[in-house]
């Protein structure tokens, strides 16, 4: 029964993903027996060097009044980690809105994303905007799950969250392996659904026993040759009582919700014929992940790897608009000016809106659709309005961030010799720095660069950024290596402002919400601009204030 | 005639949210319920259903048995291999139903 060996792992961190339900109690059981060394094996050692449970508390989903039974229940799944004396991790599903989930650790602006039905366009546009909300994170994820009418569209939610939280807390602890509790019939059923639900694309990570998707943390899946039946008769001769956890589903008819009708197909069939549930899981085993699969285009919300311009391949074969439907609008229209009036209004509403959010500092999103796999964006045709937890914000202004530096980069690209382009934080700096003309730059080349320029003093080196240096890939090793290089960096930039500073630049400054193409439309008018050199005199002046030289 | 004979149920894994949370009942029922036959799991099934459950029926029962994905057990084996819904029930068995599935 027990399938850990899969791993070839020594000695390292795990977190077990503990729902309290029949299939993760056996497998906490299960992987304690292995992991087990008796005082008489001293030569052996144990798998994992350290064992952390986490449980997810779902109830904030509902509004439980009957919180002492509720607390009875967790109580009961706390002692049971305890019963194997493991860290135990208590975490509740509204956690993901606070800060401490996403990759900095420090984030806490929700995204707004409404839905834009006015745009003729086939596939519906979403709106949406970055901003801060001070309500609290369990009022937050309600108005997330209540935006949402579709019980389908909830359960995908839920298991997006618990999953980013898990993942999160997994590389908050140190763990590499995330042990989760998918038995073989769970995972038929979830292969039927993920596939009906068109999340085919990342099917294969979804199910696999081994997901090295996310990189530093492999998901693993034990329990995955298990029926649940035989977990159930395995919990009921060890004695075990699972608990019981609500979720979305529970005592719902079949017809609820996608997974929950796949789940009754299943299991219906799983009688008639005993084998379905292994015929199945052993089917979808033997798929593997597209080679097209690519860490940057990732969705934002269920961080699986999604198919590049799915978009237009979504537009091709849907079909939003009926003849007979367009007519109807057109009758509707003639019939009402009131609707014509209203959409005025609203438009000036939205317009107003937006020049709020300007002052505010939030930030309206446009390409959001972009970023998401074709089976959230599905989803996503349900909302009414919902705010999505900052993780997704971050990742979203991340990527934004990505092309919008890349767009000027190109635009302000000038043939010179000193640093061009359009910064705005000292981390771009060092991502143009590693961009100096080659496709792949290792962090030791930038060491080594830096080396160089502190050595010769006289002279700052310049080069050239290039618009197609900028692959995604030294980002990548950038950002991994962003810490150790930050006081380099800045040391080099007072370097160059020094060499400046001795030929008697001229020092220009640009305000902050000056528009930059006009700007840069003037450098290029004097005809001097190859020799201009724009640079960024420290932290303090990421506020796009730059300095040039105008001979 | 029919005498009483005492039947020890066991609910587990969320089919007890079906009876009030009640995990664990004694019933007594009569020997046969269908004279002549003697009672078997079939009649006992059709019993809980009509005088134990208490909310959604289409939960635990699907037909004249229970709903798939809800295990049966009977003194500790599986009833698949007691002969399911045609098992003669016994004075003093231990039928558990533990529900497999999260769904209900």
């Amino acid at each position: 029964m027990d399938k850990l060996r899969s791993a070839n792992s020594q000695g390292e961190k795990v977190l077990v993903g503990f729902s309290g339900g029949p299939s993760s109690r056996a497998m906490l059981q299960l992987l304690s027996d292995y992991n087990e060394v008796l005082p008489n094996e001293r030569s052996k050692k144990p798998l994992f060097s350290e064992v952390l449970v986490c449980h997810i508390d779902e109830s904030p989903i509902f509004n439980l009044d009957d919180s002492d039974d509720h607390d009875v229940i967790l109580n009961q799944i706390e002692q049971i980690a305890q019963n194997y004396n493991y860290p135990f991790i208590g975490l509740r599903i509204d956690d993901i809105y606070s800060p401490d989930y996403t990759s900095s650790g420090a984030y806490n602006k929700v995204l707004e994303v409404t839905l834009d039905k006015s745009s003729p366009q086939e596939i519906d546009e979403l709106n949406a905007k970055i901003c801060q909300q001070e309500t609290s994170t369990k009022k937050k994820l309600h108005l997330l799950l209540d935006g949402v009418s579709k019980l389908t569209v909830k359960e995908d939610l839920v298991w997006h969250l618990k999953q980013c939280l898990l993942i999160n807390t997994a590389r908050k602890n140190g763990c590499t392996k995330l042990l989760l509790g998918d038995c073989s019939t769970r995972l038929s059923i979830k292969i039927i659904s993920f596939t009906s639900k068109g999340r085919g694309f990342s099917l294969p990570l979804d199910i696999s026993g081994l997901n090295p998707w996310f990189g530093d943390v492999t998901i693993l899946r034990p329990m995955k040759d298990t029926l649940s039946k035989e977990i159930g008769i395995y919990n009921k001769f060890q004695g075990f009582e699972t608990t019981i956890i609500k979720s979305l589903t529970t005592m719902m008819p079949p017809k609820a919700s996608i997974d929950r009708l796949t789940e009754e197909f299943v299991v219906k069939l799983e009688r008639d014929f005993p084998s379905t549930v292994s015929t199945i899981s052993r089917t979808a085993a033997k798929l593997t992940p597209s080679e097209l699969i690519d860490s940057d285009n990732h969705c934002v919300i269920c961080l699986m790897p999604f198919q590049k311009d799915n978009k237009i391949w979504q537009s091709r074969i849907t079909v939003m608009t009926t003849p007979s439907s367009s007519t109807m609008i057109k009758t509707q229209d003639s019939t009402s000016e009131y609707s014509s009036k209203n959409s005025s209004t609203c438009s000036r509403a939205a317009t107003c809106c937006s020049s709020d959010c300007c002052t505010s500092k939030d930030h309206n999103i446009n390409n959001l659709t972009d970023l998401l796999c074709y089976a959230c964006r599905v989803n996503m045709r349900d909302i009414k309005g919902i705010t999505l937890p900052p993780y997704v914000t971050e990742d979203v202004e991340k990527r934004n961030g990505r092309e919008n530096l890349k767009k000027s980069i190109h635009d302000i690209f000038i043939d010179g010799k000193l640093i061009i382009g359009w910064f705005n934080s000292i981390d771009l700096i060092i991502k143009c720095l590693i961009a100096d003309g080659s496709f792949l730059v290792l962090p030791s080349d930038v060491m080594k660069f830096i080396k160089t320029i502190n050595e010769k003093d006289k002279e700052a080196y310049g080069f050239l950024v290039t618009y197609y240096a900028f692959t995604e890939r030294s980002f990548e090793a950038i950002e991994r290596h962003f810490t150790v290089l930050e006081n380099d960096i800045v040391k080099l930039i007072k370097n160059i402002e020094k060499t400046i500073n001795k030929r008697n630049f001229r020092k220009l400054k640009i305000e902050k919400n000056e528009n930059i193409d006009e700007y840069i439309a003037a450098i290029k008018k004097r005809k001097k601009g190859l020799k201009e050199a724009i640079e960024i005199k420290d932290r303090k002046i990421m506020e796009h204030e730059i300095t040039i030289e105008a001979k | 005639m029919s005498s009483l004979i005492k039947v020890n149920l066991t609910f587990s894994g969320g089919v007890e949210l079906l009876f009030n949370n009640i995990k664990q009942k004694i019933i007594e029922i009569p020997s046969t319920i269908n004279p002549p036959k003697p009672t078997t799991m079939k009649d006992l099934i059709l019993w809980i259903k009509d005088n134990l459950l208490q909310e959604r029926s289409e939960l635990f029962v699907s037909g004249n048995t229970v709903r798939p994905g809800i295990l049966v057990l009977i003194n500790d084996t599986d009833w698949e291999l007691e002969g399911e819904l045609e098992y003669e029930i016994k004075d003093n068995d231990e039928i558990v139903f533990i529900s497999t599935l999260h769904g209900g």
